[in-house]
């Protein structure tokens, strides 16, 4: 076990790191120069000379590049040059992470909450009338776009019936967490319809397949109840595919965010790596896309931790 | 409920089966997997049913206890177990006899136990849901059925997971979740197929123990002569949905009376006859049972056939020899006769 | 009767095992599936290898077609030390040993027709006439019961399980094989096809002057089969020798316990019945000394100390176990009404 964990760690820092590296490239060669951008109407040689030997901009690439590694690994961040220029960007993400992730997590939450109740319910009648109607929904739902999603259930939700706070009603949770959830809650449905059918589809698949094996017909030779079949014997060994599933939906997940973010006013975090790298700010973009990378990582390595212990007969590496 | 009766020779009879047929609707047409079968099984004794792949011995031994999925499937005829209707009854009160009154064992524990549950937890499901026991007794006697099956430190067993047990102690497992509710009749389907020697001895002397001590009546499927001719008191022999012949299991093996049944016998390796014995086998296949031939089914690859075999059907009927010795073949072999 | 197909040609081994070992898994969890196996097969001869699942009788079977890399030993064939061949220098010889397997159906390619599946190996061995190819493939797939001009241009989905084992061994019997090596081959094939099958290598055999390993967990099956049984157990071999000899009296009570386990056709037959205890250890920490001591009903301290090796106790007939049963013990003789 502390192998397994000391040879997941080990990877997972080899993957920080070359992911570092490679964005900390990429991102010099987008368009746009970040102190163009910072300096706008008080551009001068002199000005443009300054700022970035204060930056460090004037050095070469590994020189950057190991001065900003020693940097974040110390804790230290930098600060933001455009986006909030001389904002410490740790303060920038302790500020915006949360919305995000919350909407995140909501919308995974609502996903499951529909989706496997969904299937445990179609699966009775593979292929009959339920099943064939849900496929529908599903289907029709996963074609919407967030971009239209969001729109539609603030119209209905917020202007028709008025049951949910509308945009810009934003306060944080330390605030008042019950508007904060529920503020989230609209961004999350619009964003979780995206992740609905695929979570459908798997959980419903596996459980069909599942309930070909031997162990079902034990179980009701048991005398077991169809409902607690379902729910005690076919569910856990059908998620496998749905857990892997929602762990790779996650990191999908910011794009849909964002149009919501920008539409709702939640000054949440997609919103700040649009900004960075509308205006080329180098410090904030690496620290977003680290920021990204550690959680895509990161729910990457719960899944395939939790794997195992969903499914005894998948072995841990 | 119906078929109760007050007559002694019925009561007796644990199992009741008349004229039953189940079939299959599949792409390719209806598949009689079960023609018309009639059996008895008094309480207390076994019945192996044997035969090749296909022959209908899973179908059979699931209709009987009403086990099979409703969906694309028709029944028609009557199977009794204690007097209760299988066929045709609601879902609820097939809830009753399942895991309380009939229980089952099947052939691969690996695949017939829940991967993702602990097994003392599979065991006491089963006594929480019939028995209606509480949750700190059902473990308890989990643990204890699991002793009584065999198996070494019991509670540490209790939560292992399928996958972490060999399959000789699997299949006690399945075992134990069998009993557990002091069943009555148990279908045990291939039991120790897949198991090696030494353990299929174990496993089947574990299930002849528990039988004696219960009183349970059993239907042992398999393809295993030599498993029906130690282990039960009466053989039926299935070939494409029927059963051909049916006798008590001594008699059964002193005089065949059905083609097939020797040819079955002749083809079985043994491993008390001298090596490079020339085991005469039966040529070609069973038939396709979406289009069973007219006749007698096995006709086409029996070697005593004529041409009444491939146009009139033999019906199952008892022999001058032994009236309990039932067979389905218009030329037995060893003087076998049909009763009039 | 016994022994009947002992020919002259059986008194030179065609195969030579010696001390195989194969390990799997990395180095410190090693475990030792095959430990020291020794035994010769003669030209023309069938020993048969019985033993419970994972006992390594499938692993010794691949190590010696050089499947799997034997950790040390040697595995001589006509006279060639296979282990030090290259991968490419192995595959000119693998033409001479074929092995066939438990599930037909998926060891044959799914996507090719059958007359291609069986024509493979002379396509791999350079032969290109293509009508003499054709002409051999259709003469091998009639040898084994299949019409080529109805069977040739199907696929192997289309066959059950026993016509796809008939063409196994039509594609193995065109490279013209001189030693088969069938793992279970006739294992989950129902007894009239198990019989079928059996019946058909027994002529092949007779016809191609073929030498074979017959690996199977089944005690009849392999009796039937064989000239000569290998009995293994959790990695090494118990007692070898003459299959009537060795299944009327067995000298080592691992045989004994097997034989007695197994179950006769036929109600009025009792076999002495001692059930063994327990189960197989793990080989990945298997008994010191004897490695059947931990079920032996006879062991004693010596059985935990000294490995026992194989000798010969009996003419051709060799065991491993310090104390042997005894000869007149008989566990299966002729049934009473055989
Ligand atoms: N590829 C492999 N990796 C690790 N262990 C293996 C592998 N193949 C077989 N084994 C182990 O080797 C032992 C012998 O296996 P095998 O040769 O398949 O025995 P048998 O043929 O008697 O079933 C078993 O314990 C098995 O688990
Ligand atoms: S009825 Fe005819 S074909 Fe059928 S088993 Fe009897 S002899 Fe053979
Ligand atoms: S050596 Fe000892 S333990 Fe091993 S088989 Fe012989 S008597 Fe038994
Ligand atoms: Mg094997």
């Amino acid at each position: 076990m502390a192998r397994y964990i000391l040879r997941r760690l080990i990877a997972f820092c080899l993957i920080m790191l070359t992911i570092s590296l490679l964005s900390f490239w990429l991102m010099r060669l987008l368009p746009g120069d970040p102190i163009v951008k910072h300096l706008g109407t008080s551009y001068t040689a002199e000005n443009a000379k300054a700022f970035a030997a204060q930056v460090g901009l004037d050095k070469g690439f590994f020189a950057q590049y190991f001065t900003w590694l020693g940097d974040t690994l110390t804790g230290n961040l930098g600060y933001s040059w455009n986006v909030s220029p001389n904002t410490p960007i740790s303060e920038i993400l302790s500020k915006t992470l949360p919305p995000t992730i919350e909407i995140a997590l909501l919308s995974q939450v609502i996903a499951l909450a529909i989706s496997v109740p969904a299937s445990v319910a179609v699966v009775r009648r593979p292929n009959g009338k339920l099943d064939r109607g849900v496929n529908v929904v599903m289907l029709s739902a996963y074609s919407i776009p967030t971009l239209i999603a969001v729109p539609v259930l603030t119209l209905f939700l917020c202007v028709r019936y008025n049951v949910l706070p509308g945009p810009s009603s934003w306060v944080s949770f330390n605030e008042d967490p019950i508007l904060n959830l529920r503020v989230c809650l609209l961004p999350a449905m619009a964003i979780s319809i995206a992740s609905l059918a695929g979570h459908f589809r798997f959980l419903r698949n596996d459980m069909i397949i599942n309930l070909q094996e031997d162990f079902v017909v034990m179980a009701r030779s048991k005398g077991l109840t169809n409902r607690r079949i379902l729910w005690r014997h076919v569910l856990r060994p059908s998620s496998v595919t749905l857990l892997t599933s929602v762990g790779l939906t996650i990191g999908g997940l910011i794009v849909g965010i964002f149009v919501a973010e920008v539409y709702l006013s939640i000054p949440g975090f997609s919103t700040q790596v649009i900004a960075a790298v509308d205006t080329s700010d180098y410090g904030l973009l690496q620290a977003c896309i680290m920021t990204i990378a550690f959680i895509v990582i990161s729910i990457q390595l719960i899944v395939n931790f939790l794997l195992p212990i969903i499914d005894p007969r998948i072995a841990r590496d | 409920m119906t078929n109760v009766t007050d007559s002694p020779t019925q009561a007796d009879n644990i199992v009741v089966v008349e004229n039953l047929s189940t079939t299959f609707s599949t792409p390719r047409g209806s598949l009689t997997a079960v023609n018309n079968v009639s059996l008895t099984i008094k309480r207390g004794m076994s019945l192996g049913i044997v035969g090749e792949s296909g022959s209908g011995k899973t179908v059979l031994s699931r209709s009987i206890i009403g086990l099979l999925p409703p969906s694309n499937m028709n029944q028609t005829g009557s199977a009794t177990i204690n007097g209760n209707q299988i066929i045709g009854v609601a879902h609820k009160e097939l809830l009753k006899l399942w895991g309380s009154e009939v229980a089952m064992i099947f052939q691969d524990p690996m695949t017939a136990l829940t991967p993702t549950r602990r097994v003392g937890d599979q065991i006491a499901e089963s006594l929480r849901i019939n028995l209606k026991m509480s949750k700190k007794d059902a473990k308890a006697k989990a643990i204890d059925l699991l002793r009584q099956v065999g198996i070494p430190s019991p509670e540490r067993r209790a939560r292992a997971y399928p996958n972490q047990l060999s399959g000789g102690m699997r299949q006690r497992v399945m075992i134990a979740i069998a009993i557990a509710c002091g069943p009555e009749f148990l279908v045990a389907d291939e039991p120790t197929t897949g198991l090696d020697v030494t353990v299929q001895a174990q496993v089947l002397d574990l299930i002849t123990e528990l039988r004696r001590e219960a009183n349970l009546t059993m239907i042992l499927v398999t393809h295993d002569l030599g498993v029906v001719a130690t282990r039960t008191d009466n053989v039926a022999v299935m070939y494409a949905g029927r059963i051909v012949e049916q006798a008590p299991t001594r008699e059964l093996f002193a005089r065949v009376a059905m083609p097939y049944t020797k040819g079955l016998l002749d083809s079985t390796p043994r491993i008390d006859a001298p090596s490079h014995t020339r085991l005469s086998s039966i040529e070609g296949r069973p038939p396709d049972l979406v289009n069973p031939p007219s006749g007698c089914a096995f006709a086409p690859r029996c070697s005593f056939a004529q041409d009444r075999c491939r146009t009139e059907a033999p019906s199952l009927v008892a022999s001058t020899l032994n009236p309990n010795h039932l067979f389905a073949c218009h030329y037995p072999l060893n003087g076998h006769a049909a009763q009039q | 009767m016994p022994l009947s197909n002992k020919g002259l040609e059986m008194n030179t081994p065609l195969l030579s095992v010696k001390n195989l070992v194969v390990t799997y898994g990395s180095k410190k969890n090693a475990v030792q599936a095959v430990a020291g196996v020794s035994f010769d097969v003669m030209e023309g001869e069938t020993l048969g290898l019985v033993g419970e699942s994972g006992c390594g009788k499938s692993t010794t079977g691949r190590a010696i077609l050089q499947l799997e890399r034997a950790s040390s030993g040697s595995v001589l064939f006509d006279g060639e030390e296979l282990t030090s061949l290259s991968p490419g220098e192995m595959r000119t010889r693998r033409r001479k040993l074929q092995m066939l397997f438990q599930d037909p159906i998926s060891s044959l390619n799914p996507r090719r027709k059958i007359k291609n599946i069986v024509a493979e190996p002379l396509i791999i061995w350079g032969e290109s006439d293509e009508a003499k190819r054709d002409a051999l493939v259709g003469e091998m797939l009639l040898e084994v019961g299949i019409d080529p001009a109805l069977a040739g241009d199907r696929y192997p989905r289309e066959f059950s399980g026993g016509q796809c084992q008939r063409i196994s061994i039509a594609r193995s019997l065109v490279a013209n094989p001189r030693l088969l090596v069938c793992d279970e081959m006739v294992s989950a094939l129902d007894v009239s096809v198990q019989a079928q099958i059996i019946n058909l290598l027994t002529e092949l055999k007779k016809k191609y002057n073929l030498t074979l390993l017959f690996i199977a967990h089944d005690l009849a099956v392999v009796k039937n089969v064989s000239d000569r049984v290998a009995v293994m157990y959790l990695g090494r071999l118990c007692e070898l020798g003459p299959s009537d000899d060795l299944y009327a009296h067995p000298l080592h009570p691992y045989t004994e316990a097997l034989l007695s386990a197994a179950v006769v056709p036929d109600p009025e037959v009792q076999l002495s019945h001692t059930t063994l205890e327990g189960e197989p250890p793990s080989p990945i920490n298997p008994p010191s000394g004897c490695r059947f001591r931990t079920r032996c009903p006879n062991a004693e301290t010596r059985c935990a100390e000294e490995v026992p090796e194989l000798r010969e106790v009996r003419p051709g007939h060799q065991v491993a176990c310090h104390f042997p049963l005894s000869t007149t013990h008989v566990a299966i003789g002729e049934s009473p009404n055989a």
